[in-house]
This record gives C-alpha cells, structure tokens and sequence, in this order.
C-alpha cells in the first residue's frame, strides 16, 4: 500500500516534491499516521496536476468536440433525411465551423491563462447542467419548470467564473476569456447529451408543427430530428455569447464588491 | 482593476509558523503537526510560496541515521515580510495535529 501510494506520489508531483514528501513519510509514524501522509500527498499531486492541468483540460475538450462531431456525422448517416431539407447543407458547414472554431478556441485558451483555468472550473458545472436540461425528454417533461432554472444555473456559474478570473488575475480580458470558455463549454455539454438522447430516441422527441406537415412515414423522426438538431447547433453560437455577456455582470459585480480587509497582492 | 488578492486561513497559518522563529528550518511534517494541516492541504502551499519566492525550501547537509535526508523549509526576508504584515488570526487553527491527542 505504501509503495503504490509512493509510485502515485512521485508520478503526480514535481520529482523534487515528491522526493520531500516521500523522504518526509519516512519520518512520520509507521502505520495509519503514514499511510495517510502517503494519501495527502497523492491529493497533493492531484491537485498540482488540476492547477496546471492545461493538457487534460485541452484534450479534454477536443474530446467532447470530437464526440459532437461523431453525432453530427452518425445523424446524418443513419437519418440521411434529417439533413436533407433546404437548410441541411447551411447547417452541416455551420456546425463544421463551429466544431473546428472550438478546437482552436480550446488551444488557445488553455495556454495558461488564468481566464481558461477559472472558465473550465465552472465550465464543466455549467455544461453538467445545461446537458441535463438540455435533454430532449428533460424538456418534454418538466419544460416550464426546468428550463429557466438551469438557465439562470448556467448564467450564475459563468457570472461566477469570470468574477473568479478577473479577481485572480485583475484583467478584465481574462473575464471576458473565463465567460466565454464556460459558456462554451455549457454549450458543448447541452449539444453532446442532448443530441446523443436526440439521436438515441428520435421518436420521443416532440414533433413540429412545421415538420409533421411537411413529411410523412419514416421521414417525419428523421426530419424532426434534424429540426431539433438545429437549437443545439445554434446553442453553440449562443453559449460562448452568453458567457461574454455573464463576464461584463461578473466584472461589474467584481469592481463593485472589493475584498473588504487584505490590500496584499495576490501571493498564493 | 487591482489585483488584490487575500490569503487562505491555511497559507497564513503557514507563514505565522514560520515567522515565528524566522532563522529555523522546519521540516514538513513539523509544520503538518503544529499547523495541524494535512501533507494534502500543507505541500501545495509549501509549493506555491516556494514558487512565489516567499520560502526556502532546501535538502538536508547530513543524513540522519537509516533515514533519508529531508526536505526543509524557511521563509525568505520577502515571505517574512508579507508574513509580518499579515492581520491578526480571527481563529487559531483549532484541529489537533496527528499524533497530538
């Protein structure tokens, strides 16, 4: 136990802390007392690997990118008719350019910037819950209730990041970065559950007006579906505007609420 | 906007420790006991003011018998600073340390 937690240790953590901590253990209580410094300092490595965590957080997002995509290019192929109304070919280079202006924005962002760190932490919440709200049959069922709640969830968390960016970091660029990189994630989340719900069940989706008159037989789900797609294409368009909007609050908020006692630059 | 910033309870119990006898090198799992924080909570912040240059951080001269040599820690005259111009502690930390009870 203690050498697996020692092999954690020195993966996680820079070898010069590792090494402290480890040579540290041995002077610490045989027994619980130094299984749970070997513990605390696994969490240490965990964390040190969060805080600089630029790699994970990227391919991270190019893997939620690279999924959307999958669903884009499964929907089309398993329901050619839902991309084959007029505005199917708009919408497929749409959703391409904007699948590709994600990956770009996902390098960019997570090139260390305090803006990114804060946009990914209350990102992934955000798209947690924009994905479950976002869900065909969540809206089905409760739309009424549900929806302007996690709205405002959403629009509170990337209020919240970026008044968490621009205190970090005292730049009102990295707010702005820390909105819109967690509204974009919102956006990727409610895009992948709702479309792969979409997709795994089409016909549970409601049908619209406009679709069940113009279509028939099996075409009508495939049809339908594609009407759906459309809003979490759109959505993609409209989450990282939404986060630019969320940081304008959030700077607001931040200079108007000052820390109250430490005038200190920010150390740690 | 300034950039201003408050430290934890933690990274001031820290550096209240050891500005407390500013010559000394302490080990961490001293500082662990008399901060009565965990090696999880207590090495990141050992890392982040090692970072900001505000502490010391160096190997042992000798090795103490059987053992490996250890890692010791010491505020810098600028981690002294900060640590001197930090308000007084609401609240002491007030769990005990391993091996205390």
């Amino acid at each position: 136990m203690d050498r697996l937690l020692g092999r954690l240790i020195q993966a996680l953590l820079p070898p010069q802390w590792g090494e402290a901590l480890l040579s540290e253990a041995e002077h610490v209580e045989p027994g619980w007392p130094r299984k749970r410094w070997l513990a605390g300092g696994v969490i240490a490595g965990l964390r040190a690997r969060l805080k600089e965590g630029v790699m994970p957080v990227r391919w991270g997002a190019w893997f939620g990118i690279a999924a959307a995509a999958f669903l884009v290019a499964y929907t089309v192929w398993r329901y050619p008719a839902a991309a084959g109304g007029g505005g199917g070919p708009i919408y497929l280079s749409l959703v391409t350019v904007l699948l590709l202006g994600y990956a770009a924005a996902s390098w960019w962002v997570t090139r260390g910037r305090a803006g990114g760190h804060r946009g990914t932490q209350f990102g992934v919440v955000a798209a947690v819950v924009a994905g479950l709200a976002a869900m065909p049959y969540g809206l089905t069922i409760a739309r009424v209730a549900v929806l302007p709640l996690a709205f405002l969830a959403v629009l509170v968390l990337l209020t919240i990041a970026a008044i968490k960016a621009v205190r970090d970091s005292g730049s009102p660029v990295q707010a702005l970065i820390a909105g819109g990189w967690a509204g974009a994630l919102a956006a990727l989340g409610a895009f992948i559950w709702g479309m792969a719900m979409a997709v795994a069940a089409p016909q549970r989706l409601a049908v619209d007006p406009s679709v069940a008159a113009s279509h028939g037989g099996a075409d009508l789900i495939a049809a339908n579906l594609g009407e759906q797609s459309v809003i979490y294409i759109l959505g993609l368009i409209a989450g990282p505007m939404l986060g630019v909007f969320a940081a304008v609050i959030g700077m607001v908020i931040a200079s108007a609420k000052r820390p109250r006692q430490s005038t200190m630059r920010s150390v740690v | 906007m300034s950039r201003r910033t408050s430290l934890s309870p933690q990274t001031t119990a820290v550096m209240r420790l050891l500005s407390e006898a500013p010559d000394r090198w302490w080990h961490g799992y001293d500082v662990a006991r008399r901060t009565g924080l965990k090696s999880g909570t207590l090495y990141p912040i050992l890392m982040r003011l090692a970072e900001r240059g505000l502490l010391d951080a160096e190997w042992e001269e000798t090795q103490p018998s059987g053992r490996p040599r250890r890692h010791r820690y010491r505020l810098t005259a600028e981690g002294l600073k900060v640590a001197r111009s930090l308000p007084e502690p609401a609240m002491r930390p007030h769990r005990l340390a391993w091996g205390d009870a």
